[in-house]
C-alpha cells in the first residue's frame, strides 16, 4: 500500500509543479482548482491531501512559499516554483515521456510474424 | 540528496520549534483555503451554511489533514526525545532532594570505578610504547627441576638465540645496570640499560634526535656512547637539543651523548614498580670472557620481534629447539638440575605477581559498591515513580504506548546517570591526584595514569549502564500494573502493588548480599595484614638507619682500595657519639634481593641449589640484631687472602643438614670453595609474607662479585635519627667526597614500605566495605520506613485494640531482619566462591576463615538490626488516632 501512496503522491507533486510552472505563483486553493480543471474533474481528490505534498515539495526545495494577498484581498500563502523545482520538473517530464514511449511500443506489437 | 534536505528541514523545525508556530500558520492557511472555497460555493448559489459545509467536505478531514501535516513536520523521535528530556529535567527539579541524593550516590560510585579503572588501564592494559607491540616477545629460561622460572640468559646463550633461531625478525638483548652520574655537582646514581645495537630496531622506535647504536659501538674498544631517556634529558639538560655530542661522566668515564629517545618511550616497562624508568641506554660491550661464560645467566634478557606470520607456538618450539641444541653441545654445564627450558611469552609490562590479583580485587570491590549504589538509586526511583502512578495511568488511558512511557522513564534515569557520570569523572580526577600525591613512589607508579580516551569511554559506558539499570526498576514495574487497577485505587495508596514491594525487597536483599561479600573481603585482608605484622622480622629495625652508597669500578678498580675505604668509613661511623653499632652489607632485607646458585661440596659441583645471598661485614649481624645461633660470625681474620668462609641461615642449615651440624662443611659457589663457620637466625629478605629464603652470607671483604659495587651501611643510633643521618653523610664524604650518598632512611621505614601495598589494599577495601555497608543499611531503612508508612492503618488498629508497643516493634523488626538474613545467606554463599579468587592475597588465613566471616556477618547484622529497630520504634510510638485517620 505504501508504494501506491508514494506513486500517487509523486504524480500529485508533479501536477503541482507543472501548475506552478505554467500559472506562476499560486495559493493552495488555486492549485487545487487548477488540477481539478486540467484533469477534467476526473481527479476529485480531497483538497486536504494537497497540503502534505506542498510541505514535502517545500522541504525538498522545489517550491518556495510566502504570505500574500489573493485576488479577493484575502490573506493566503502563495507558492512558487524554484529553479531546482524546474529542474526536477524537467527530469520528471522526460522520465514520464520515456515510460509512455516504452509502454506504447509494447502495445504496438501485434504478435510474432514468422 | 533530497531526503537529506528533508531531514535538515525536520531537524530545523524541531530546533527552532517551528512546530508550534507552524501549526498556527497552517491553521490559518487551511482557513483561507476554506474561505475561498466557500466564496466560490456562494457564487454558485449555495446558501451560506451549506457553502461552508460543502467546502469542508471538499477539503476532506480538517483534523486529519492537520495530523498528516504535523506528522510530516519535525522528526517525531527527536521531538519525543526532547520532550522526554524536558520532562526528566522537570522531574529532577521538582524533587531536588531525591535528585541530589541519587546523583551524589551514583556519582561517587562511578567516580570510584573510574579511578580504579584508570589505574588498571595504565598498569595492566595500556599499550607498550613500541611499534606493533603485539609482535614483541620476551625469551626467558626456567629451571623446572628447581622450580624457578622467568630467568634471563647468559651472554653466549643470547648469541645462540640471536643467531640460531629462525622465527624472529630481529632479536635484541639487554641488561639492567646502574651508573653514578658525576661531573656537574653531586654524583647521582641512576638506573640504566645495557643494550645490543638491535634493541631500538627491534622495538621499532626511532630516536627523537640523534641516533641509536650500531654494531660498531658494541666492540670492546669502541668510543663510549650513550642514548638518553626523554625525562632524564629534560631534567638534567633542560631539553636542550645541543646535548648531542656532549660528554657525560658515568662511573668516572666519559660517554658521548649520541641520541635522545622520544617522550613516553621507556624500556623496559614496569608500571608496578616504583623505580623510575631507566635513564639512559649504553651499548653491550661484552668481553670475550663474558661471551664465553655460560654460567652468568641472570643478567641478560632477550626481547625479540616475531617474523611475519609466525605464531607464538612456533616461536616456542623453535626456541626450545635451540635451547636443546646448546645444552647438548655443553653437557658439562647443563647437566643435573641446571637443565633449562626456554620459553617465549608476549612482551608485557610484566606486573609483579601480586599486582594483577590486587588490581582485580580492587576492580571487583568497586564494582560491587557501584551495584549497591545502583540498587539504592533504583529503590529511590521506585519510590518516586510510585507517586506518579496515577499520572502514568492517565497517559496510558489516553493512548500513550507502553514503550513510550518506558522510554521516558529510562530517559529520566539516563539523565540522572549522565549527571552522575560527569560528577564521577571530576571525582575520579580528584581521587587520582590525591592518590598520586599521597602514594606516588610507594604503592604504584602513577606516572602512566591519565584520563585518556579509554577511560572516558569507560565512564560513558558505565554511566549509560547505570542509568539503564536504575531506570529498569520503575520501567519494569510499570509494565505489570493495569490501567484500570491503578485509576481505581483509593487515595494515597498508590504504590501498594505487591510486585513493587517484592522488587524493593529483592533489591534490599541484593544490597545486603553485596555488602556482606565486601565485608568478608575486607575482614580477610585485615586479618591477613595482622598476621603479616606478627611475622618475626629476624632483625631489630628500631633505631637503625640505612645509608646507601656505591663504589663503582672506575673509581675503585681495586678490591683492596675499596675494602680499606669501607673499613675506614665503618671505623669513623662507629666513633660517632650517638652511634652504637655499624654494619655493612650489599643488600638490605625487605628492600633488595639477590639469588645465587651454589652447590654442596658433598654433592659435587653439578648439583646446583639456589639461595639468597648478601655480602656483609663482620659487624653486620650485631648491628642488625640478627642472632648467631651456632658457630661464629665473620671476623677480622676473614680477609681477601684467607680461606673463604660463609655464614648460612637456619633455613639453609635445616634444609641441607637436617640431622647434623653444617659447621665445617664446604659449599661451592662460582668457582669458590667456602667453609661454613656459622649459622644465623632467619631473616625475611624478599617480603614478610613469603617464606624465609635459604640464605648464605659471605664476607664483603673476601668475595669479589658484581654485587660489591653497592654498599649499604647500617647505622644504629640511640639518639636523634636526623642528626645521625647527617653525621653519617658527613663521615662518608670526609673519607671520599666523590662517593654518592643517597637513600638514608630508618630501617623501620624500609620494613613499612615493604608492607605498603598490603596496607593500601586493606585500607581501600575497608573503605569500600564501609561505604557498601552504609548504603545497604540506608536502603534497608528506606524500604522498611515505607513499608511501615504503608501499614499505618493496620498498625494503628493493632495499637488501638491493645497490642503492646513491644509486640509491634518485634513484628516490624521481624520483617526487616528476615530480609537481612536472606541477604546474609545469599551473600555468604557468594562470598565463599568469591574469596577463593582472593587467595593469592591472603596470608596466614584460609579463604574460608570463620573469624572473618563471623565478623562480617555480625557487623552487617548489627547495623541492620539497629536500623530496623529505629524504624520499628517509630512505628510503635504512633498515635493510634492519627494512624487510623491516615489514608
Amino acid at each position: 500500500m505504501a508504494q501506491k501512496q508514494d506513486v500517487w503522491l509523486g504524480t500529485l507533486a508533479l501536477m503541482v509543479l507543472r501548475t506552478l510552472d505554467v500559472l506562476g505563483p499560486q495559493h493552495g486553493y488555486g492549485i487545487a482548482r487548477r488540477i481539478e480543471q486540467i484533469s477534467d474533474e476526473l481527479l476529485a481528490v480531497n483538497h486536504g491531501t494537497l497540503y502534505p505534498v506542498l510541505l514535502k515539495l517545500e522541504e525538498e526545495g522545489a517550491i518556495a512559499s510566502e504570505w500574500g494577498t489573493s485576488a479577493n484581498n484575502r490573506k493566503a500563502k502563495f507558492y512558487r516554483i524554484t529553479r531546482a523545482g524546474r529542474k526536477q520538473l524537467e527530469s520528471e517530464r522526460r522520465h514520464w515521456q520515456q515510460t509512455a514511449d516504452i509502454i506504447a511500443r509494447f502495445f504496438a506489437i501485434k504478435g510474432e510474424t514468422s | 540528496m533530497r531526503w537529506l534536505r528533508r531531514l535538515w528541514y525536520r531537524v530545523r523545525d524541531v530546533v527552532e520549534n517551528r512546530a508550534g508556530r507552524g501549526d498556527v500558520e497552517f491553521a490559518a492557511e487551511i482557513e483561507s483555503h476554506l474561505r475561498m472555497q466557500t466564496e466560490d460555493n456562494l457564487r454558485l448559489g449555495m446558501p451560506p451554511e451549506e457553502a461552508r459545509r460543502a467546502a469542508i467536505l471538499k477539503f476532506g478531514g480538517v483534523e486529519s489533514t492537520k495530523e498528516a501535516y504535523r506528522d510530516r513536520r519535525g522528526a517525531p523521535l527527536l521531538e519525543q526525545g526532547i520532550q522526554d528530556l524536558r520532562t526528566g529535567v522537570r522531574q529532577m527539579v521538582k524533587n531536588p532532594v531525591v535528585t541530589a541524593v541519587a546523583v551524589a550516590t551514583l556519582g561517587i560510585g562511578i567516580g570510584a570505578n573510574t579511578a580504579v579503572f584508570s589505574v588498571i588501564n595504565a598498569v595492566l592494559l595500556a599499550d607498550l610504547p613500541y611499534a606493533d607491540p603485539a609482535r614483541l616477545v620476551a625469551v626467558t629460561q626456567s629451571f623446572p627441576a628447581i622450580g624457578v622460572a622467568g630467568y634471563g640468559v647468559s651472554p653466549p646463550e643470547y648469541l645462540d638465540y640471536r643467531d640460531r633461531t629462525r622465527v624472529f625478525a630481529s632479536v635484541a638483548g639487554y641488561a639492567r645496570t646502574t651508573f653514578d652520574v658525576t661531573g656537574d655537582g653531586e654524583s647521582e646514581p641512576i638506573d640504566a640499560v645495557q643494550a645490543s645495537a638491535s634493541l631500538f630496531a627491534t622495538l621499532g622506535i626511532s630516536p627523537r634526535i640523534g641516533r641509536t647504536f650500531t654494531t660498531a659501538d658494541e666492540s670492546v674498544g669502541a668510543p663510549k656512547v650513550v642514548v638518553l631517556n626523554f625525562d632524564f634529558w629534560q631534567r638534567r639538560y633542560g631539553g636542550d637539543p645541543a646535548v648531542l655530542g656532549r660528554a657525560i661522566r658515568l662511573n668516572e668515564q666519559l660517554y658521548t651523548i649520541i641520541g635522545v629517545m622520544p617522550e613516553r618511550f621507556e624500556f623496559p616497562v614496569d608500571n608496578t614498580t616504583v623505580q623510575p624508568p631507566p635513564a639512559l641506554w649504553v651499548p653491550f660491550t661484552y668481553t670475550p670472557q663474558q661471551l664465553a661464560n655460560r654460567h652468568d645467566n641472570s643478567g641478560t634478557n632477550v626481547v625479540a620481534r616475531l617474523a611475519p606470520g609466525v605464531s607464538l607456538e612456533q616461536a616456542n618450539d623453535d626456541v626450545a629447539r635451540v635451547a636443546a641444541e646448546f645444552q647438548r653441545e655443553h653437557p658439562d654445564i647443563y647437566m643435573g638440575n641446571t637443565g633449562l627450558r626456554a620459553a617465549v611469552d608476549p612482551l608485557g609490562a610484566l606486573p609483579s605477581p601480586r599486582a594483577k590479583p590486587a588490581l582485580m580485587l580492587l576492580g571487583a570491590a568497586v564494582a560491587l559498591v557501584l551495584l549497591i549504589a545502583c540498587a539504592n538509586v533504583a529503590n529511590l526511583l521506585l519510590v518516586r515513580s510510585s507517586a506518579r502512578q496515577k499520572e502514568i495511568a492517565v497517559r496510558r488511558a489516553l493512548g500513550a504506548r507502553q514503550s513510550r512511557i518506558i522510554r521516558q522513564l529510562l530517559t529520566e534515569a539516563l539523565l540522572m546517570s549522565g549527571l552522575s557520570g560527569l560528577l564521577g569523572c571530576l571525582l575520579s580526577i580528584g581521587l587520582m591526584r590525591a592518590a598520586a600525591s599521597l602514594w606516588h613512589g610507594q604503592i604504584f607508579n602513577f606516572r602512566g595514569v591519565r584520563v585518556d580516551v579509554t577511560v572516558l569511554a569507560f565512564v560513558g559506558t558505565i554511566s549509560i549502564l547505570t542509568g539503564l539499570l536504575c531506570g529498569l526498576a520503575p520501567a519494569f514495574e510499570c509494565r505489570r500494573s493495569s490501567v484500570s487497577q491503578v485509576l481505581n485505587r483509593a487515595g494515597r495508596q498508590s504504590g501498594a502493588g505487591r510486585d513493587r514491594r517484592r522488587l524493593r525487597n529483592v533489591l534490599v536483599v541484593f544490597e545486603a548480599a553485596c555488602a556482606l561479600v565486601l565485608l568478608v573481603g575486607a575482614a580477610l585482608l585485615a586479618h591477613s595484614f595482622v598476621k603479616v605484622l606478627g611475622v618475626p622480622l629476624g632483625f631489630n629495625p628500631k633505631g637503625a638507619l640505612i645509608v646507601r652508597t656505591t663504589f663503582n669500578r672506575q673509581r675503585y678498580p681495586g678490591a683492596d682500595q675499596r675494602h680499606r675505604t669501607q673499613q675506614l668509613i665503618v671505623e669513623r661511623l662507629a666513633a660517632l657519639p650517638s652511634i652504637t653499632a655499624v654494619g655493612l652489607t650489599t643488600h638490605v632485607p625487605l628492600a633488595d634481593q639477590r639469588t645465587i646458585g651454589f652447590a654442596l661440596e658433598r654433592e659435587g659441583p653439578a648439583k646446583i641449589q639456589f639461595a639468597a645471598n648478601a655480602l656483609v661485614s663482620p659487624e653486620y649481624f650485631a648491628a642488625m640484631g640478627i642472632p648467631i645461633l651456632r658457630g661464629r660470625s665473620f671476623n677480622d681474620a676473614d680477609v681477601a687472602d684467607a680461606p673463604l668462609v660463609a655464614v648460612i641461615n637456619e633455613t639453609l642449615a635445616r634444609r641441607y643438614w637436617p640431622a647434623r651440624d653444617p659447621i665445617g662443611d664446604y659449599v661451592l659457589w662460582g668457582g669458590r670453595r667456602l667453609m661454613i663457620v656459622g649459622v644465623s637466625g632467619d631473616v625475611h629478605l624478599a617480603a614478610l609474607d613469603t617464606d624465609v629464603e635459604p640464605t648464605m652470607y659471605c664476607s664483603v671483604y673476601q668475595v669479589e662479585s658484581g654485587a660489591t659495587t653497592s654498599a649499604v651501611f647500617i647505622v644504629r643510633t640511640n639518639g636523634d635519627a636526623g642528626a645521625a643521618a647527617s653525621a653519617a653523610r658527613a663521615v662518608i664524604q670526609s673519607v671520599d667526597s666523590g662517593l654518592p650518598v643517597f637513600d638514608i632512611r630508618p630501617l623501620t621505614q624500609v620494613v613499612g614500605r615493604s608492607l605498603a601495598q598490603r596496607r593500601f589494599a586493606v585500607a581501600v577495601i575497608t573503605v569500600f566495605a564501609g561505604f557498601a555497608l552504609v548504603l545497604a543499611v540506608i536502603g534497608l531503612y528506606a524500604v522498611l520506613s515505607q513499608a511501615v508508612a504503608r501499614r499505618k492503618q493496620e498498625l494503628g488498629i493493632r495499637l488501638a485494640i491493645g497490642a503492646s508497643p513491644s509486640e509491634l516493634i518485634l513484628m516490624v523488626m521481624r520483617d526487616g531482619v528476615r530480609l537481612v538474613v536472606a541477604g546474609l545467606v545469599i551473600g555468604g554463599v557468594a562470598a565463599v566462591s568469591a574469596v577463593k579468587s582472593m587467595s593469592a592475597l591472603l596470608f596466614g588465613v584460609n579463604a574460608i576463615d570463620p573469624l572473618a566471616f563471623a565478623v562480617a556477618a555480625c557487623t552487617l547484622l548489627l547495623m541492620s538490626v539497629l536500623a530496623t529497630y529505629s524504624v520499628a520504634r517509630r512505628a510503635a510510638t504512633l498515635d493510634p488516632v492519627t494512624a487510623l485517620r491516615a489514608e
